[in-house]
């Protein structure tokens, strides 16, 4: 007789178990109620007792295979007894996030080369060699009837292929928009391929669970501290440094000492980078792009607004080189000049975290229980809520909250 | 309808057409006065018609074929009977060099009605020489129709049109569907050759077969409803000329294809249908084909390692579960 040793629902919301460690190997005597495997459910971790006498005929799954509940995860029986054919479904088998959609060329969104290659591993499933979606011929065929982009669908199907019910069920998650004929169309706009770029990633993005903290920050100091290099930074370089410029800053400064918020999620680790570059926001004619600051933390105010003066005039004329557009670790995206007094962003993926910016604006506060007219500025930091918890991203806004508002503390 | 085994219902058939032609003889091994051939076949029609019209012969394959041939170019109607379908190498010359190309060679001069029948495939533990399923030889040679019967209700139908067919036929049979019953229409019906039957209709597999896998895909289309898996099953019932019509419908509807036969893997009938498939429904495919087929070893003797040769219910059902 064999017995099938199970993935044990070790708490009401657990849907699956993380094989941490065997405690048993193949081969080995076991008494029913020996701890057999140690298991990581939900929030805790928890030891599996074997279900009967014997011996381990087969284990089933490796460390780090997340299987349901009530999958089988062992054999145990007398030795040679024939070992069932039944085998786990186990999640990580196929790909359970969204591919990273390869960026397109004008595309301002995408973690450095290396990176990329560290992160692939998330994809390999769905993916084939050279970045490939792996799809049925039935599947790309419906995708095409149905105006679907592969890159949006996960795959279900054996080894991670994506196959046609697949397809079917993306498009149907997706609104359906049709016009109906009582309403005249003026002009009809197709997306330019950076619009698509930018619609696809917004709709990856927005899959992951997003939360936002928010802050006011007072940049009182931070306006004279602006005041102060520009009568300099005029004259020598004929630019004018921007509040974004020194907000740059004073981001690349924090995030030396918040790792994860400068990081990406591939599959189930996280990269963190050596690098800080910022992505920084900008809006053209086409849409939004972002480009990049390279090593933002090693350079001086002055040096960031100039860089970032002559790449958004390059930006606006199409003219930037993608290197310069990708392989920012975090973004800042700034609608103060546009009058926004605060909003919430979206982050920029595969990126951990976003800051967004609103106008300053004088405002009556009170400082030292005297209401005084300062120059107030919202800001608010969305993370990936499957990364970052609440705490820290608290911890990070109030460490950018002194930083701005002590500004001639930080390292010019 | 009459419940009927296949080897009666085939009986029937043959019955029905020397009663209607008296052109039509049999010839073979043993399949006269008292034996009725190895399988029981022809039991009894040697009683009826004579001596003169059902045939024993030496055991010489190859004289058998080359005088049906001869028969046939003269105006008979001859069905010979090889005992086992292993022993057709022995006749190979008259089967692929003579019957097959005659029509073509001589202008159209001269046709060879002549049917062959002959019986493959495992099961019976009688070892390499007697086991074997070699179809693909056949479908692979011009000239040639090739009939595979699996249930008794097509049997009777399809050995009648072979025998009123113009051109040679390999008629093929199987050992372990000899037994089969099935309801065989009383009255008088011919099943044209090319047409496939669907035997079973579902939504999610389609599986294509022959013989006794027919009878093994239906009964795990059954076991696999029960796991939510609907799998068509189709009997191509004869693969020259084939239907190809019949199965390209089924896989743009299921999206999946599994292949199954009881021949050696490489270059069986299933690779030719798998290549078709991929050549004409590539665009509906949602899965790779999947072949069942047996090892590419002779036929073992022992029966452990036979019934492992064989492709069983289980290896079915997994290549669907594999794809699905």
């Amino acid at each position: 007789m064999v017995t099938t040793m199970i993935m044990q629902r070790m708490s009401v919301a657990m849907e699956y178990g993380v094989i941490l460690k065997w405690l048993k190997k193949e081969g080995d005597k076991v008494k029913k109620g020996d701890l057999v495997v140690e298991i990581f459910g939900e929030k805790n971790e928890f030891e599996l007792e074997a279900p009967d006498d014997g011996i381990i005929l087969k284990i089933l799954c490796d460390v780090n295979d997340e299987i349901p509940i009530s999958e089988p995860i062992a054999y145990i029986g007398k030795e040679g007894d024939a070992i069932p054919e039944a085998r786990p479904k186990k999640l990580n088998a196929a790909s359970v996030a969204p591919p990273t959609p390869k960026a397109a060329p004008v595309a301002s969104v995408q973690t450095s080369t290396v990176v990329t290659s560290q992160a692939s591993p998330q994809n390999t499933e769905t993916r084939l060699p050279g970045g490939k979606i792996k799809a049925s011929p039935r599947a790309k065929k419906k995708a095409k009837e149905l105006g679907v982009d592969l890159s949006f669908v996960i795959g279900t199907g054996p080894e991670g292929r994506i196959v046609e019910k697949d397809v079917t069920a993306t498009k149907e998650s997706t609104p359906q928009v049709t016009i109906s004929d009582d309403r005249k169309v003026r002009q009809v706009e197709t997306m330019t391929p950076l619009r698509r770029t930018i619609a696809r990633r917004m709709t990856q993005s927005a899959l992951n669970p997003h939360i936002t903290m928010i802050t006011e920050i007072d940049m009182t100091e931070a306006v004279a501290l602006r005041k102060e290099i520009n009568l300099k930074v005029e004259k020598v370089h004929g630019i004018r440094v921007s509040f974004n410029d020194i907000i740059v800053k004073a981001v690349a400064d924090t995030l030396e000492l918040f790792p994860k918020f400068n990081a990406t999620l591939a599959g189930n680790d996280l990269h963190m980078f050596d690098e800080v570059n910022i992505g920084v926001a900008m809006a053209t004619d086409d849409g939004l792009i972002v480009v990049t600051i390279r090593d933002a933390n090693k350079k001086s105010i002055t040096e960031i607004a100039v860089e970032t003066k002559e790449k958004g005039k390059l930006a606006k004329m199409n003219k930037l080189a993608p290197e310069e557009l990708t392989g920012s670790t975090f973004t800042i995206s700034n609608l103060g000049p546009f009058k926004v007094d605060l909003f919430i962003p979206v982050i920029n993926p595969p990126e951990t975290a976003i800051l967004a910016l609103g106008q300053i604006k004088k405002k009556p506060v009170v400082v030292d229980d005297v209401i005084a007219i300062r120059s107030m500025m919202m800001a608010s930091c969305a993370v990936d809520h499957r990364v970052l918890d609440g705490a820290p991203a608290g911890q990070f806004l109030a460490a950018l909250k002194e930083t701005l508002e002590n500004p001639f503390m930080m390292k010019m | 309808m009459t419940d009927m085994v296949y080897r009666e219902a085939l009986k029937a058939g043959i019955r029905e057409e020397m009663l209607r032609d008296e052109r039509v003889f049999l010839l073979g091994e043993d399949i006269g006065l008292n034996w009725g051939g190895a399988f029981k076949v022809t039991k009894g029609l040697a009683e009826e018609f004579g001596v003169e019209r059902v045939r024993d012969t030496p055991i010489s394959e190859n004289t058998i074929v080359g005088a049906a041939v001869g028969a046939s170019i003269t105006g008979m109607i001859p069905v010979a009977e090889i005992m086992f379908g292993d022993l057709i190498t022995l006749a190979m010359d008259q089967v692929c060099n003579q019957a097959a190309k005659m029509r073509y060679m001589f202008g159209g001069q001269t046709s060879v009605p002549l049917v062959l029948r002959t019986v493959f495939g495992g099961g019976k533990n009688i070892a390499s020489h007697h086991s074997q399923s070699l179809e693909a030889w056949f479908m692979h040679t011009p000239g040639l129709k090739v009939a595979v019967p699996a249930f008794a209700s097509d049997v009777k139908g399809l050995i009648k049109t072979a025998i009123r067919d113009p051109d040679p036929v390999l008629f093929a049979e199987h050992k372990l569907v000899y037994d089969k019953k099935e309801e065989v229409p009383d009255e008088e019906y011919l099943i044209p050759f090319g047409e496939a039957k669907v035997r079973r209709e579902g939504a999610d597999v389609t599986i294509w077969g022959t013989f006794i896998m027919l009878h093994k895909a239906l009964e795990v289309a059954e076991e696999l409803q029960k796991e939510g898996i609907s799998v068509e099953v189709i009997d191509p019932r004869t693969l020259v000329p084939l239907d190809k019509k019949t199965l390209i419908e089924s896989v743009k509807k299921t999206g999946r294809l599994v292949l199954v036969t009881e021949e050696t893997k490489t270059g069986a009938t299933t690779a030719e249908i798998a290549a078709i498939v991929q050549e004409e429904a590539f665009d509906w495919l949602d899965a790779p084909i999947k072949r069942v087929n047996a090892p590419d070893t002779p036929v073992p003797f022992s029966p452990p390692l036979e019934n492992y040769f064989i492709p069983d219910n289980k290896r079915i059902a997994q290549a669907v579960r594999d794809i699905v």
